[in-house]
């Protein structure tokens, strides 16, 4: 792996990196211009500008920093996953995945941290895009190397229920449940527990599963929890209407 | 009604309690007396304000409205109804520059992010209109209006080609509303792209048989017999 996060003007990068863990975007960006009126850009200024970026919410500006730091140095491996990161969450999800791929290229197979991060969001783009059989087939490539990836079991589970596997999919999920750690995750496998569930028909298992995924504030969990309020909602609005008639 | 420093209080407390109760034309002059005694509340001013605009009377909404927001500049009432009040009036410019302005302040009102998310739609900006659709689901408290955040989000994510996600929401707005015309169109038009010709012909035609002069349901049928044939 190269190491593009090596330099020798250590201690000023310690700053920026400082100024960036105390969420003082305003200071580690006056670090880095500081830094570059004596120093040319590097691809350690590139990586940080991205980050500072992408910490303002300005991801298609993290995007742009980052492909110049790739055409002037194609095997960084770093930013290549970061373009894969950053074109996931803006839904360029075709991106992505090119870019994943570009990084387990890079990685020739080997079992780091970042091939597992690539692995991800390609599984993620992937279904993002409805690709789901392609998707669970690189998912369980992925599951061979990291069998313990909570997040990507839960994403197996989800795509169990979209393929109508509701069985498989509730117990896959019943199974990890008590080792999931993180609480998005936790959040989200609760959604897709209580999914299948409902699906089941063992409706009172999922309306308490939906609820600890809407508490835990999961995206999908909530649109769901609300969405069944509203109905709800809906259907005592029109017994009253029924009964003032 | 004779208003004093006295019985100023009461009165305007009263009156205040009327306006859900009372016809908006009934609660009017008292509020009007009010106002003839003090300018510068800015309770009352509100409250003028909400009943100019539900008689549709916008220009002496507006009047009240600004007074109020002289007072206090951010006063999120107040902003929400010189919202509605431009949107009403068609001034799109301000009324979205409002919105902006709730936004900046935090507010937590469903329909500002809602409408907010629609006019980014609208206008070509799909990535920031899904993040404010989501963000109006988060506000949505009394869950009246989850539909329309939902139906916007699935939308959003569809034009961004993100079908998946899109298919996945739009089966869950019909696990709960097995007849939304929105929802059984987003999942009818997924089904074409996916070129799933007969599904997707199927639901068009559920989609007509609720609402015959759905526009994208007739287009999307006749492209899809053309297909057909």
């Amino acid at each position: 792996m190269g190491n593009y996060l090596k330099d020798d003007s250590e201690e000023f990068f310690n700053r920026i990196i400082e100024a960036l863990k105390n969420h003082q975007i305003d200071n580690a960006e006056k670090l880095i211009a500081e830094y570059e009126k004596t120093h040319q850009a590097n691809s350690k200024t590139r990586l940080y500008s991205s980050l500072i970026q992408s910490m303002r919410g300005d991801y298609f500006g993290a995007i742009t920093t980052l492909k110049e730091e790739v055409e002037l140095n194609p095997t960084n491996e770093i930013a290549v996953l970061e373009l894969a990161k950053y074109h996931y969450l803006v839904l360029e999800l075709e991106e992505s995945i090119k870019y994943c791929d570009q990084v387990l290229l890079l990685l020739n197979k080997s079992t780091c941290d970042e091939a597992n991060k690539a692995l991800k969001y390609k599984v993620m783009s992937l279904y993002a895009l409805g690709s789901y059989d392609v998707a669970l087939a690189e998912l369980n490539e992925s599951l061979k190397i990291y069998p313990d990836d909570m997040l990507m079991l839960v994403y197996k589970g989800r795509i169990l229920n979209r393929k109508g596997y509701y069985s498989t999919a509730k117990d896959l999920l019943n199974s990890i449940l008590p080792n999931i750690k993180d609480s998005e995750v936790l959040g989200h496998a609760y959604y897709v527990l209580a999914m299948a569930y409902h699906q089941l028909g063992q409706t009172d298992k999922s309306e308490a599963l939906l609820l600890e995924s809407a508490r835990l504030n999961d995206e999908f969990g909530m649109r769901w929890w609300k969405l069944r309020m509203s109905a709800e909602f809906e259907k005592e609005n029109k017994i009253n209407k029924t009964k003032e008639i | 009604m004779f208003i004093t420093d006295a019985n100023y209080l009461e009165t305007q407390g009263k009156s205040l309690d009327a306006i859900d109760i009372k016809p908006d034309r009934e609660v009017l002059p008292d509020l009007e007396a009010l106002y003839a005694f003090n300018k510068k509340d800015i309770v009352l001013l509100k409250a003028l304000t909400q009943i100019h605009y539900r008689l549709k009377n916008y220009a002496e909404a507006f009047h009240f409205v600004l007074q109020a927001l002289d007072i206090d500049p951010e006063d999120e009432m107040a902003l929400k109804y010189k919202a509605w009040l431009y949107d009403e009036t068609g001034d799109k410019k301000q009324y979205v520059k409002t919105l902006e302005q709730l936004i900046k302040m935090g507010t937590d009102d469903f329909k500002v992010y809602d409408q907010y998310a629609e006019y980014l739609e609208d206008n070509g900006y799909v990535l920031s209109a899904l993040g404010n659709y989501t963000l109006a689901l988060s506000c949505d408290k009394e869950y009246h209006h989850a539909i329309h955040a939902a139906i916007g989000g699935a939308n959003c994510y569809s034009k961004l080609e993100a079908n998946g996600i899109a298919a996945e929401i739009y089966d869950m707005i019909l696990l709960e509303f097995p007849k939304d015309k929105y929802g059984l169109y987003g999942k009818a038009y997924i089904k074409y792209l996916s070129n799933h010709i007969m599904s997707s012909t199927k639901l068009c035609e559920l989609v007509l048989s609720i609402d015959p002069n759905f526009k994208e349901a007739n287009e999307l049928l006749q492209l899809l017999n053309k297909k057909g044939k």
